[in-house]
């Protein structure tokens, strides 16, 4: 009887198979079936561009109609990661431009993106409808002015943390009086003047228009007439914030404020004068998310009167200025809470006391449905991480970031192995871990031993050996990127699994104790990792030292060997 | 002359049972809509394709479709019930909404369908369908490193 499955029945039941995961799967069964899933796939998802090829995609899968990219490694957050070391989109999009024009949505991440594959894309696509950049670079608003100009049916722009230069500050304006197809807008990251009366037309004519992030050139009085326009939007990044509470266009915004009960996600404040904030008190109770560490204005006692209001909140992004006062409020007014991220403030402001383990302990002991945590902290003991286990042992996620990154127990001066240890002992769906604070070997042996879900792990200054690295990458089963700075890993670490890299995406080491020698014996032996040598200064031009220590060493699975665009500071081994 | 909405027609399954139904209820399978429309003055429409098992479930799925007054919740807690059956016959019921061009029960029955491959790895997957796996071990080796390597 199964036998005569249709195509199209089978490709109707792969229509309900969303996950990247679940159609693989299916290509799997046998031929036929992996025809008919390949045919029918419209979102590819490529967590490491230099894995395959453009041309490896577009001929898998000639129906690709949404591709996720990401490129350059998570550490180049953190500036560890040349501007040009590569992740260049244009070829991706050149590729698409002959092979496969149903192109509707892209979505990059620490990708390199030029103004020429910009424009390349506005005049490719016809039926292009969103676009979403998250921490890429290489574009300047003419770029954005090409999208805005000839993407007839744009639904989605989404600007994310971008370096983007700003030139011209008209790219606004190119959008034509016809499009009206806008349902997501978010520019908070240009640095740039906007045309304010374009912008409002622009709003005023996209009816749809649910999610709008505004940069700090948009004004209280524009916020206001773009809100009296825009009743319907579910998600607001406010620009500028700033005004005299007094004036006849804070009472307007306030009014109109009241009127926005559509709003579930605030953010933005990118300026703001703390005494202005009454006027969102009104929607508070039907924020699920809040982010407010582009705030930097506004302080603790403000900044708990807010939050006091929001009963339903999910998702809380802060900065560490909240204190741990602060925090204890989130505990017992936001009992739905099951994102958290406190991110450090800048160190000039005095009079900031930053957060401790207090705070984490408070959180989780009032909010139980915690899952995700990001939280830089200026002191951490095992004794309040162990509580914190206990309390949510439902963490998928749990990055710490103790300021000083070897600070130990602040109460035993004891290495904290023994509270990250109860973390992912208790916590078995954990999938991504960032550790700090001081550490031992130990801390890698429960790591090992205990965290079977893990695929994302980020170690900076920890350890005592190779038996650390070594714990690691035996114990994790699901591990897919490791990502290790100032450790005192070696060659011995680096070379005990070989065959481990084959079964993750990638492992990023920098400042560690590997020897030009080991990553040439590692590429040697597996002829299917990439082994990049990042060199910043030209210590190692042509005859290099094999005992040397490499600075920083990145290797990756791929399909397609070597790439050919790395500048000359990258050596493919 | 009786209204349209009041007419009954006599679906007959494969195995010959008959089938008393509403012409307002019946419609919601496209090919028996085509053939009303066309003015097909049989006394029973054969289904041949469809025996009296997965007619009788059709029916009840129509049924309960075409009610007015059932609400969304109701419908959801209806098709939870309903795709409850053997895997075989979920299978069964996928391909007679197929041939009667029936697309909420199609996407209700393939919407359970993709729900059980979820949860199966691709080894039970061919053994629920019954496929014979045409790869050779280097092929299958290929396809997993592209998939894992590459989209995932």
């Amino acid at each position: 009887m199964i036998n005569y499955f249709p195509e199209e029945v089978l490709e109707h039941v792969f229509s309900f198979l969303t996950s990247h995961r679940d159609r693989n799967a299916v290509s799997l069964v046998c031929k036929s079936w992996y025809n008919v899933e390949r045919f029918s796939r419209g979102k590819v998802f490529i967590g490491n561009c230099y894995a395959i090829s453009p041309e490896r995609l577009i001929s898998r899968f000639p129906r690709v109609r949404s591709l996720t990219l990401k490129g350059k490694p998570h550490f180049a957050d953190f500036n560890l990661v040349l501007h040009d070391w590569g992740g260049y989109v244009y070829p991706w999009i050149e590729a698409m431009a002959k092979g496969c024009t149903n192109l509707e949505e892209l979505r990059l991440k620490r990708m390199l993106v030029s103004d020429a594959s910009l424009e390349l894309i506005a005049k490719s696509f016809p039926n292009f409808k969103s676009l979403v950049l998250v921490s890429c670079e290489g574009f300047t608003t003419d770029g954005l002015a090409a999208i805005a100009s000839n993407c007839r049916f744009l639904r989605e722009l989404d600007l994310q943390e971008n370096e983007v230069e700003d030139p011209r500050g008209q790219w606004l304006s190119c959008f034509p009086d016809s499009c009206t197809s806008l349902a997501s807008l978010n520019f908070a990251c240009l640095k740039g003047e906007v045309n304010l009366a374009a912008l409002e037309r622009l709003v005023a004519r996209c009816r749809n228009l649910k999610s709008l992030r505004l940069n700090h050139a948009v004004p209280p009085d524009v916020l206001q007439k773009i809100l009296a326009r825009a009743p319907q939007l579910v998600d607001l990044g406010a620009g500028s914030f700033v005004h005299d509470p007094e004036s006849e266009t804070y009472n307007k915004l306030k009014n109109v404020m009241q009127k926005c009960t559509s709003i579930r996600s605030l953010s933005g404040f990118l300026d703001v004068n703390a005494r202005c904030l009454p006027a969102i008190y009104p929607i508070c109770i039907n924020l699920t998310s809040l982010n407010l560490s582009y705030a930097p204005g506004i302080y603790s006692k403000e900044l708990v009167k807010l939050i006091r209001k929001c009963k339903k909140l999910q998702c809380l992004w802060i900065l560490d200025t909240i204190g741990d006062k602060g925090l204890r409020v989130v505990a017992s007014a936001c009992k739905e809470l099951q994102e958290l991220r406190v991110f450090k403030s800048d160190p000039n402001d005095v009079g900031n006391a930053a957060i401790t383990e207090e705070g984490l302990v408070a959180i989780s002991a009032g909010c139980p449905n915690l899952n995700s945590l990001l939280y830089f902290c200026r002191q951490m003991t095992n004794t309040a991480l162990i509580t914190v286990a206990k309390n949510c042992p439902n963490f998928i996620r749990f990055r710490l970031c103790t300021l000083d990154p070897i600070t130990p127990d602040a109460v035993t001066m004891q290495p904290l192995d023994n509270g990250f240890g109860a973390i992912v002992q208790s916590c078995k769906g954990l999938k991504r871990l960032s550790v700090s604070g001081l550490l031992t070997d130990q801390v890698f042996l429960y790591i090992g031993m205990y965290a079977e879900q893990l695929e994302t792990l980020s170690i900076a200054f920890a350890g005592n050996s190779d038996k650390g690295m070594v714990y690691v990458l035996n114990g994790c089963k699901k591990l897919k990127k490791l990502e290790i700075r100032d450790s005192p890993f070696g060659n011995m670490a680096l070379l005990a699994d070989t065959g481990k890299y084959e079964t993750m995406r990638s492992l990023w080491m920098s400042s560690c104790k590997v020897t030009f020698g080991a990553c040439k014996s590692l590429a040697e032996k597996m002829p299917r990792l990439n082994v990049e040598i990042i060199n910043e200064g030209d210590e190692m031009e042509g005859g290099s030292d094999d005992r040397q220590n490499v600075e920083k060493m990145y290797l990756y699975r791929t399909l397609v060997g070597p790439r050919k665009d790395a500048p000359d500071s990258v050596w493919t081994l | 002359m009786s209204s349209p909405e009041e007419k009954t027609l006599i679906l007959k399954s494969s195995d010959n049972e008959e089938f008393l139904v509403k012409e307002s209820v019946a419609v919601q399978c496209i090919t028996i809509k085509n053939l009303v429309e066309d003015g097909c003055d049989l006394d029973a429409i054969p289904l041949l394709n469809v025996d009296s098992k997965n007619l009788a479930w059709i029916i009840e799925f129509m049924e309960k479709y075409a009610d007015s007054t059932s609400t969304d919740a109701e419908k959801k807690d209806f098709d939870t019930e309903f795709v409850k059956k053997p895997f075989n016959d979920v299978l069964g019921l996928i391909l007679a909404a197929n041939y009667l061009n029936f697309p909420a029960l199609m996407d209700v029955m393939c919407d359970a369908c993709a729900n059980e491959m979820k949860l199966w790895s691709v080894e039970q997957v061919r053994e629920k369908f019954h496929i014979q796996n045409d790869y050779t071990e280097e092929e299958e080796k290929a396809v997993r490193a592209e998939n894992f390597w590459a989209f995932e």
